[in-house]
């Protein structure tokens, strides 16, 4: 092998590039050839040169803040998917919040209805929306169980629903709520006012739900919002059976819209505000 | 099986902690690799953390029989490229990150002359390095500084392996006439 060959498989050769024959080969051109060697400790020193390049260390706390973009920007909504840690405090949260809305969601109901049922079937259905209302919340702290536990909590609530409405007097009590609500057929101002109301219902807990989870800094990802907003949607449906699923049909799809538009912006503001808020912190 | 894809299976199988060891290991050496393409250093963190965040995305894509680290370096190019393309003033960016990381360097030296002989090593080192395509530089990079084969070279960013191989050929070469010419090595 001439010195030529020899001399361009150098930069290989110190890279440990080579097969095992042509290493060999070089080595053994390299003891008898003075000009291959001194090509080859030129071409040391430049890469000696190179190692002098070192980069220090990364700031302390670079895992952590990785690991805690990773738990605010991807887990919180795979995490709907299953996976995701628990925040001790976010259950009790979820509950809290899910029984306030039960309590002044069946307060509403009572007062607008005439009350046909016992108190034992009060209490028990107002246990029934805290417990839906507290998946609710869960889905939409979306720091919690996986979406696979979520659906049973809802299905199960929804199930009982049904098994439970002779003994609960729901169809009295949805008739009711149906007959005064029924009215705003033809209404435009009422339609109006049940589309504003069914955004609210569903755009502020989210708003809520995200301002308070979302407190790592970074980039906001709308698609986040939506994910939990539509699980939350998903789960608001039982819901929106209970209180008054035999509404007239124009004035229920008033609602519904109402509450698809909340889902659509609450989520993302509540995740922007909560961005807005830990980038100024 | 290679250890770290053995990892990586883990955290394909759910494994939080399994992915915290490798944002552990391999934070130093990415951090490296956007501060020699980067230069800033804040930039080169985000960049850090926006890498794993897509490797923990696309976690599914990876295939447990191959290597972990050219996977790695792969996802660490795009997230380069697409901060190429918002920042389209690089050029600008490095010259300030010279100084940047210069200083800091220097604070780590303890003897004064050595301090400055060495800083200016590395800048002459690093603007020589500038002189190469960006092409060129990052196969040597990953060649160079992070022991990246030639073959995994070929499979993060796409290329044959002859690619990389002569890339690697024609930026040791220009960078010997470019240290020489800068007196860093001898004529």
């Amino acid at each position: 092998m001439d010195c030529q060959a020899i001399r361009e498989q150098l930069i290989d050769y110190l890279y440990r590039e080579l097969p095992p024959e042509e290493w060999v080969r070089i080595e053994e051109h390299l003891l008898g050839c003075r000009e291959c060697q001194q090509e080859l400790v030129a071409l040391q020193r430049v890469t000696a040169t190179l190692d002098q390049w070192q980069v220090p260390e990364p700031t302390r706390g670079l895992v952590e803040r990785t690991l805690a973009r990773l738990r605010a920007e991807v887990i919180g909504v795979s995490s709907l998917g299953g996976g995701a840690e628990v925040s001790p405090a976010t259950p009790f949260l979820a509950l809290a919040l899910g029984g306030l809305a039960a309590g002044a969601s069946l307060g509403l109901t009572a007062h607008l209805t005439p009350h046909q049922g016992t108190s034992l079937a009060l209490a028990a259905l107002g246990i029934l929306w805290a417990v839906l209302y507290g998946g609710m919340f869960l889905a939409a702290l979306g720091s919690w169980a996986p979406v696979k536990h979520l659906a049973s909590v809802a299905l199960l609530a929804g199930g009982l629903a049904i098994l439970l409405t002779p003994v609960l007097s729901i169809p009295e009590v949805v008739e009711a709520c149906s007959a005064l609500l029924g009215r705003a057929k033809g209404s435009v101002v009422l339609n109006v006012l049940l589309f504003v109301v069914g955004g609210l219902y569903t755009a502020v807990p989210l708003l809520v739900a995200h301002r308070i989870r979302g407190q790592q800094p970074g980039p906001v990802f709308p698609s986040q919002g939506l994910a939990s907003g539509l699980l939350y949607l998903v789960l608001v449906a039982p819901v929106f059976y209970l209180q008054c699923a035999a509404l007239a049909l124009g004035v229920g799809a008033t609602w519904m819209a109402g509450a698809i538009v909340g889902v659509l912006a609450g989520g993302p503001a509540g995740l922007w505000l909560a961005g807005h808020r830990a980038a100024h912190a | 099986m290679d250890a770290d894809a053995h990892v990586m299976a883990q955290v394909q199988g759910g494994e939080l902690e399994a992915f915290e060891r490798l944002v552990k290991q391999y934070q130093g050496p990415l951090y490296a690799f956007f501060v020699r393409l980067v230069g800033r250093t804040a930039d080169a963190e985000d960049l850090v953390q926006e890498t794993f965040l897509r490797v923990y995305k696309a976690r599914e894509t990876f295939d447990p029989l191959r290597a972990f680290a050219p996977w790695l370096y792969g996802i660490a190019t795009h997230v380069l490229g697409d901060y190429g393309r918002r920042q389209e003033r690089v050029r600008a960016t490095m010259a300030r990150a010279v100084e940047e990381l210069t200083a800091s360097e220097a604070m780590e030296v303890s003897d004064v002359g050595d301090q400055a002989a060495r800083r200016d090593v590395i800048r002459h080192v690093r603007d020589s390095m500038q002189q190469l395509p960006e092409d060129h530089r990052l196969v040597l990079i990953l060649r160079h500084y992070h022991g990246l084969r030639y073959e995994d070279i070929a499979q993060a960013l796409g290329l044959s392996v002859g690619t990389v191989k002569s890339r690697i050929h024609y930026a040791l070469a220009k960078l010997r006439v470019e240290l020489r010419r800068r007196g860093l090595l001898e004529a």
